[in-house]
């Protein structure tokens, strides 16, 4: 257990340290590599070795606030995250190193190393808490150091936007937090999540309130639509390591928080479950639909994120269902399910975004129209943003099918029955989600990556330094190894899913082996495919050895004179598919189509804005500001009026207490 | 002995009264120095044990500080900024006087319900408190100039302090060196403020502070 405290330790004297170093570069970078290499190993040795069955005794020691104990204390669920976090979090601080030299003064050096080092840091702390306070005390700080991230570039007015509005929502969540530990902890007598366990069930009615304040409290921080307002503004303002950390890692901290209630609570209701499931399968399509449609390319990982939010959602709310129906493996399977594409998800999606952050230094733009043509510029980049994005889509070969493969395995399997007829349902929507993936990441590569360069800064491209190309080829590694040994993977989730579905350890090996000798089968397949297409490589390599091999222009359609601005854009590739959903997504167009013979001018512009944000918020805050607008009188501004109210307020107090 | 506490007592409330119906800041500084004067003398009278000798130091460095030195520092913001006069109180001066008048009765009330620590040779030390505490707030309250403000805390605390001296017998130093630091810490932030407040908006009216709300 110290281990963790001495990895939390190192990540957060480094951070002031750092802080304090910022006119020396080169010491505190220095200093960043340092601490994430320690934490990294001191983290992953202690995570490796509790997911490898052996027990770890807790850490207590006395804590200066009332009611709180400082409690550490770690079990195959912490773990799992635990390994997550300093994964994500070490290959996103050395690529941030290699991101802020690069970045020549854009990108604030001393804050990005500061509250990166706390974000990791806080993270955790936060899954190793076993004491309500310690857990709140972590979950602010990773908040704020998350918000400090999020307004590093503060001088752009979009950012400052996204700051505030991450803030307020994430104060929303922390409110209801508080409010669901202050009711757990006035039932159990104590903050200590072990008593929260050990009293019998609420009634009814406060079960309800606890299961609507943590779906409220933990939803608002993983983004479950309508609750993701903040997500898709706030990952691109933020600086494309911290964004790769936040989405990573830090939305399924929410995830975390919920399973850690599961296990401490025990099973909810199977009602409940059904709304969970319905919920992850809403948000996922909501996500991914308004992936599709962006041209904003981390703002399109942003929404993949909350897509695959809610698959992780729909996963745990199947071992919810599995749970509520007392059967003990579909719960297992439904958990592991969600926590393996909870690991799997962390890996691409921090690819995606460091491979973001990249392509947004060499092209100066968010906007996947301005790229192109970088295949040829800078094909490491490329190809590593190729795995990951094939990995997002859940494509076989790769590590975001095997998640998935667990859970429709629990949706395809003949005892899940029980009347679930909404099974082959989900599974319909899933499929679809899928689908809809693949557009989107399709789109998001062949504008990026293929084709002609659409501007003068995409021309000039090139691959980026190996301390950034270096942490990205690992998580790629990462993406094609657990697709094709995903056993390692498959242990840990399973181990951590045991913790959630209170089973015994003989009985969760014994799931372990059989699932995992069909998902071996699965890898086999995927090593299958990987040394097919290296045979084939290599025997094209024959074939065209001693023959000239030439490349001429692409067919230009009869144009005589081609330009790049012909190729597809991002939005008449994914016309056809968006066409369908038009009524749901809300796009609004300003056609100005070519009109007589000698058309003079002529415009397209396409927009979708988010809806939560943008249509159904605005009606909830105009009453809330008629509301509001009694007590805001009481705010003038002036010194004498505040000083009268509190010599009021004092005067009051001394005379009902006398 | 115990006449000349009382009277020191009815003094400061007088005085503090004097204060909320004056309209020339040099005047209200000059008086505030008066009120700090007899606050310096009054360890020295009113414990029925007669006085430690560390009182002494105390009562000296009272003395010298709330009548001499802080005066001095007013005296001198007051002649940077060039401003001899209130002219625009919230509340004037005769409403102020009478509600003066109304908290000194509100004080008698509440202080009734106190219980008054043993040995003290006044009974009024109490009222005569907390009456200086609500004066001054209300000096804060109602007056724009940030100078009178300056001198509204500045009743404030002389209130605290006598509030404080009840106890001093038993816990002499602490609190009175705390509330001393406090008044003089505060005079120098004041101070800054007020040269601040002169710069940036060409006047010493906190009216002009409201230009900072949303």
């Amino acid at each position: 257990m110290s281990l963790l405290l001495a990895a939390v330790l190192a990540l957060g004297i480094a951070a002031s340290l750092s802080a304090v170093l910022t006119r020396y570069g080169q010491a505190a970078r220095t200093t960043v590599i340092g601490a994430l290499t320690v934490a990294g190993a001191a983290g992953g040795l202690l995570a490796l070795r509790v997911l490898w069955g052996q027990d770890v005794p807790d850490l207590v020691r006395p804590w200066l606030i009332p009611g709180a104990v400082f409690h550490l204390g770690i079990d195959p669920l912490s773990a799992s995250f635990l390994l997550l976090v300093l994964l994500v979090g070490c290959c996103a601080g050395l690529y941030g190193e290699g991101y802020i030299a690069a970045s020549h003064g854009h990108v604030p050096a001393a804050p990005a190393r500061f509250f990166f080092l706390v974000l990791v840091a806080s993270m955790a702390l936060l899954v190793g808490a076993r004491n309500a306070l310690l857990f709140m005390v972590a979950w602010e700080t990773m908040a704020l150091a998350a918000f400090g991230l999020v307004s590093c570039e503060h001088g752009k007015p979009e950012v400052r936007k996204a700051g505030l509005l991450y803030l307020l929502c994430t104060h929303v969540g922390s409110l209801c937090l508080l409010a669901l530990f202050a009711l757990l902890g006035r039932n159990a007598g104590s903050l200590e999540f072990d008593a929260f366990a050990a009293v019998p069930a609420l009634p009814a009615a406060q079960r309800t309130a606890v299961f609507l304040l943590a779906l409220i409290g933990f939803g608002m921080k993983a983004g479950f639509v309508p609750l993701h307002i903040w997500l898709q503004e706030a990952h691109p303002a933020a600086p494309s390591h911290a964004s790769a950390a936040m989405s990573g890692v830090m939305i399924e901290m929410g995830l975390y928080g919920l399973l850690r209630l599961l296990a401490l609570l025990g099973p909810i209701s199977m009602k409940a479950s059904m709304l969970l499931i319905a919920l992850g399968l809403t948000t996922a399509v909501f996500g991914i639909m308004f992936a599709m449609v962006q041209r904003d390319f981390k703002r399109l990982l942003a929404y993949s994120s909350i897509e695959n939010i809610g698959i992780i959602l729909t996963a745990a709310g199947l071992g919810c269902y599995g749970l509520a129906s007392a059967s003990p493996t579909l719960a297992l399977l439904g958990f592991s399910g969600a926590i393996l594409h909870t690991l799997n998800h962390g890996i691409f999606k921090s690819l995606l975004f460091l491979s973001a952050g990249v392509v947004y230094q060499a092209v100066g733009s968010r906007n996947i129209e301005a790229c192109g043509g970088l295949q040829k510029r800078m094909p490491w980049t490329c190809a590593l943003t190729a795995i990951g994005a094939a990995a997002i889509c859940g494509l076989p070969p790769l590590n975001g099918f095997t998640g998935e493969w667990l859970i429709y395995s629990w949706l395809l399997r003949p005892d899940a029955g029980h009347g679930i007829r909404f099974a082959a349902l989900a599974a319909a929507v899933l499929a679809i989600v899928g689908a809809f993936a693949v557009v989107a990441f399709s789109k998001c590569y062949g504008l990026a990556c293929l084709g002609q360069p659409r501007s003068e800064a995409a021309r000039g491209a090139k691959d980026p330094s190996w301390l950034m190309l270096g942490p990205m080829a690992l998580l790629a590694t990462l993406c094609i190894g657990i697709g094709i040994f995903p056993a390692p993977a498959l242990h840990a989730a399973i181990a951590a899913a045991g913790n959630v579905s209170h089973l015994s350890r003989p009985a969760v090996s014994a799931s372990f082996e059989e699932w995992s000798r069909l998902l071996g089968v699965v890898g086999l397949i995927g090593a299958g495919v990987w040394v097919m297409t290296a045979l084939l490589w290599v025997y094209r390599g024959l074939l065209l050895r001693r023959r000239e091999v030439g490349s001429g222009p692409t067919w230009g359609c009869g144009f005589t004179a081609p330009t790049a601005r012909m190729q597809y854009t991002g939005s008449s590739y994914a016309v056809p598919t968006a066409r369908v959903f038009t009524a749901l997504l809300g796009t609004r167009e300003e056609v100005h189509p070519p009109l007589g013979y000698w058309p003079a001018k002529a415009s397209f512009e396409s927009r979708t804005p988010d809806p939560a944000l943008e249509r159904w918020l605005p009606v909830l805050t105009a009453r809330f500001n008629d509301w509001l607008s009694l007590p805001r009188q009481l705010q003038r501004g002036r010194l004498q009026n505040y000083l009268l109210y509190v010599s009021a307020f004092l005067v009051t107090i001394l005379l009902w207490k006398l | 002995m115990e006449q000349l506490s009382q009277l020191l007592l009815a003094f400061i409330v007088f005085l503090s009264l004097y204060l909320l119906g004056s309209s020339s800041l040099t005047g209200c500084v000059k008086i505030v120095a008066l009120q700090g004067m007899c606050l310096g003398l009054l360890p020295l009278t009113i414990h029925e044990q007669g006085f430690h000798p560390r009182a002494l130091a105390l009562a000296a460095g009272m003395f010298l500080l709330k009548g001499f030195v802080i005066p001095r520092v007013l005296l001198y913001a007051i002649r940077e900024v060039k401003i001899r006069r209130e002219v625009e109180p919230m509340i004037g001066y005769t409403p102020s006087l009478l509600l003066g008048a109304f908290l000194i009765g509100v004080s008698f009330v509440i202080s009734e319900r106190l219980p008054v620590p043993a040995g003290l040779r006044s009974s009024l030390l109490i009222p005569v408190s907390l009456a200086t505490i609500m004066m001054g707030m209300l000096m804060m309250i109602s007056r724009i100039k940030a100078l009178t403000q300056v001198v509204g805390y500045l009743v404030f605390e002389n209130g605290i302090y006598l509030f404080g001296l009840s106890i001093s017998y038993e816990i002499p130093w602490l609190i009175e060196m705390g509330v001393l630091l406090d008044v003089f810490v505060a005079v120098f932030v004041m101070g800054i403020v007020i040269n601040h407040i002169a710069r940036a908006f060409d006047s010493i009216s906190t009216e002009k502070l409201t230009s900072l709300s949303d």
